[in-house]
């Protein structure tokens, strides 16, 4: 019976997803078709990557929010460097997300300015460089090379996108890195208790900027994907994915106070985010425009539950307690 | 560390907390010597009805972040209450702008129980508010702008007071009068403060804490309803998709601006004032030199960072 119980408490968000797919198949009868779920996968590892680098911030115990800006100036990117350069095409919007995600670590660290105000000022500053450099118009360049387009628009077998491939490759390689590497571990550390982890030794630092980093280049790499599949960057692309980023990681068991969490949550996080999404386009009962009344409504009862739940008992604060068990035995 | 550290320069608590003063002092001094034909009613007028609002949710803002906390929905708390109101005047009943403030101060209550009973992080629900609010607004109006006729309204709010001194002006004195009262005058304001110091130790001494956050939450919805409120009678109309757009930021902006301590503390109410018109005024200098908005927005940001950095509030 304990273990039952540990199962449902370790898989609550596997149990989720498929309530979400129970739901969509009754709601409508092209849910479950392989076109769909085809490109249900496919949007929803584009928001999942996003995802991905939220969980490295949101495991620090920080937060960021210059997510969408930074999704929409790498489609910017992309788009109009496909014209000259393959490879600048795709390594460009890649370091412009490192780059804004090195300033929001510079601002947290070197300026001590909060994540959510220092956040909401880059998100700002590149929405502005956005709008500055498109003349507020949506980049049309033609047709891409036959490479960039692949990116974004490339199928295996005709149903498994490449986009999805890529995405169950970065989550496998992140979790990799956040269960076995040093600075995964640190992650969890510095999220769980900051002062403990200066004592251990652990920059504290160095920690946030590399988490910072790699959230920027998570989504500077959704924004080339996006704008490889769309073929044309407009300035409110992204728009709101810092919502569904934050949601796809809280709901695949992440605390926002950081030290808790997995990378196989926030994959089946965004996988009941892009479930959900898809489902709200399809159905006919509810106006389009709620979707995102709907997606705040989950994001805050997931949160409540959470809350609940750390309230009274049964969730503990597992990984940091597991390391630091393994760290007394070793 | 060491650069914040090393703040000595600005150590004259004083000059800290009339900063904002200062500058705007500066800014008007400056504009009065360069900028031609600055010194007229007109652009006092144009000031007060652009500052108006940014003072009434800065004002709220200053509460919230005086509490350590944040709340990014106040923009869009704006267009919902906008929207509720210009849809009752639409169907000629103004009563409905009675249903639109509790609607928006119940929601502002609800963030506050977010916040203080189910200790959720301030930026995690109202952002999941923000976009509730915004979809809400949306969808109550169906699809695009409300327009309304109600002249009446609208001329009330034009009209300048002993032919001069506009109304919106007068709704700033008597705003930030209030708040300054009940911030630095009456009980409320120094527990805001004693929790925004130090929560644990607020509620040792027997503060009820809970109340405080919700009641912080709730003037803030209202400050936000309100003005909302000026933006829609100005325009006769309200379009759900923009009233209110990015105005948190400039309410956080003019808060930070103020000297209120992002991670808590004592509330600024008179530096929130002039950070707001501060913001205002430099907004107008971009448009009467036609700045772009992009360069705007970059312009706030390196305002808002700048100010953090210059008031050096330490992270707790």
């Amino acid at each position: 019976m304990k273990n039952f119980k540990t199962f449902i408490l370790d898989n609550v968000t596997l149990l989720g997803l498929i309530t979400v797919i129970i739901i969509g198949a009754l709601v409508s009868p092209t849910f479950l078709s392989l076109q769909n779920t085809s490109n249900l996968l496919r949007s929803a590892s584009i928001m999942g990557l996003v995802s991905v680098g939220m969980t490295f911030v949101i495991l620090c115990g920080s937060i960021d929010l210059s997510v969408s800006s930074v999704f929409s100036l790498s489609c910017y990117f992309f788009i109009v460097l496909s014209r000259y350069s393959v490879v600048l095409a795709i390594l460009v919007p890649l370091v412009v997300g490192v780059v804004v995600g090195l300033v929001n670590g510079f601002l947290i660290n070197k300026m001590a300015i909060p994540a959510f105000v220092g956040t909401l000022a880059t998100m700002l500053l590149v929405r502005g460089l956005v709008l500055a450099f498109s003349n507020n118009v949506t980049v049309n360049v033609g047709t891409l090379p036959p490479v960039l387009s692949f990116i974004g628009r490339g199928v295996f077998l005709q149903y498994i996108s490449f986009p999805l491939i890529l995405f169950i490759l970065v989550v496998a390689i992140t979790s990799f890195v956040l269960k076995k590497r040093f600075i995964g571990r640190t992650m969890y550390i510095v999220g769980g208790n900051a002062e403990a982890a200066k004592m251990m030794g652990v920059s504290v630092q160095k920690t946030l900027f590399t988490a910072h980093a790699l959230c920027g280049m998570m989504a500077g790499f959704a924004g080339i994907i996006f704008a490889s599949r769309v073929g044309s960057s407009y300035p409110l692309a992204g728009n709101g994915y810092e919502l569904y980023a934050i949601a796809s990681v809280v709901i695949g068991g992440a605390a926002l106070t950081g030290g808790i969490g997995k990378m196989t949550g926030t994959l089946f996080g965004s996988l009941i985010m892009g479930s959900f999404s898809n489902i709200f386009k399809l159905q006919r009962f509810i106006d389009p425009q709620w979707e995102f009344v709907m997606i705040g409504v989950i994001l805050l009862a997931v949160v409540i539950v959470q809350s609940l739940a750390s309230k009274y008992g049964s969730v503990g604060r597992k990984d940091t307690k597991d390391y630091v068990e393994s760290l007394g035995n070793s | 560390m060491s650069i914040v550290a090393n703040n000595q320069r600005f150590s004259g608590t004083f000059f800290r907390k009339y900063v904002a003063a200062f500058a705007l002092l500066f800014l008007i001094l400056f504009n009065c010597l360069f900028t031609q034909n600055f010194i007229s009613w007109v652009t006092f007028s144009n000031l007060s009805v652009q500052a108006s609002k940014v003072v009434l949710l800065g004002l709220g803002m200053t509460l919230i972040i005086a509490t350590g906390g944040i709340d990014i929905s106040v923009g869009s708390a704006m267009g919902l209450g906008a929207t509720i109101s210009a849809i009752f005047l639409a169907n000629g009943a103004p009563a409905g702008i009675i249903i639109s403030l509790l609607v928006v101060a119940a929601f502002g209550a609800f963030s506050g129980v977010l916040v203080s009973k189910f200790s959720i992080l301030p930026l995690v629900s109202t952002l999941a508010l923000m976009y509730i609010f915004r979809g809400l607004a949306q969808g109550l109006s169906g699809h695009g702008t409300v327009t309304y006729n109600s002249p009446g309204l609208t001329t009330f709010f034009i009209t300048p007071l002993f032919g001069h001194i506009p109304i919106h002006f007068v709704i700033i004195l008597i705003a930030a009068a209030i708040m300054y009262l009940v911030v630095n005058r009456m009980k409320f304001g120094f527990q805001v403060e004693a929790y925004g110091n130090n929560p644990t130790a607020a509620r040792i001494c027997g503060i009820n804490t809970t109340k405080i956050i919700i009641i912080c939450y709730t003037v803030s919805g209202i400050f936000a309803w309100a003005s909302g409120m000026l933006d829609m009678i100005m325009v006769s109309s309200a379009d759900p998709s923009t009233v209110g757009l990015d105005m948190e930021v400039n309410a956080i902006a003019a808060a930070v601006i103020g000297g209120t301590p992002i991670t808590g503390g004592s509330p600024n109410v008179i530096g929130t004032v002039c950070g707001a018109i501060l913001l205002q005024l430099i907004t107008m200098m971009c448009n009467m030199n036609n700045v772009p908005y992009s360069t705007a927005l970059i312009i706030k940001a390196c305002i808002i960072v700048l100010a953090l950095f210059f008031h050096g509030f330490r992270k707790k």
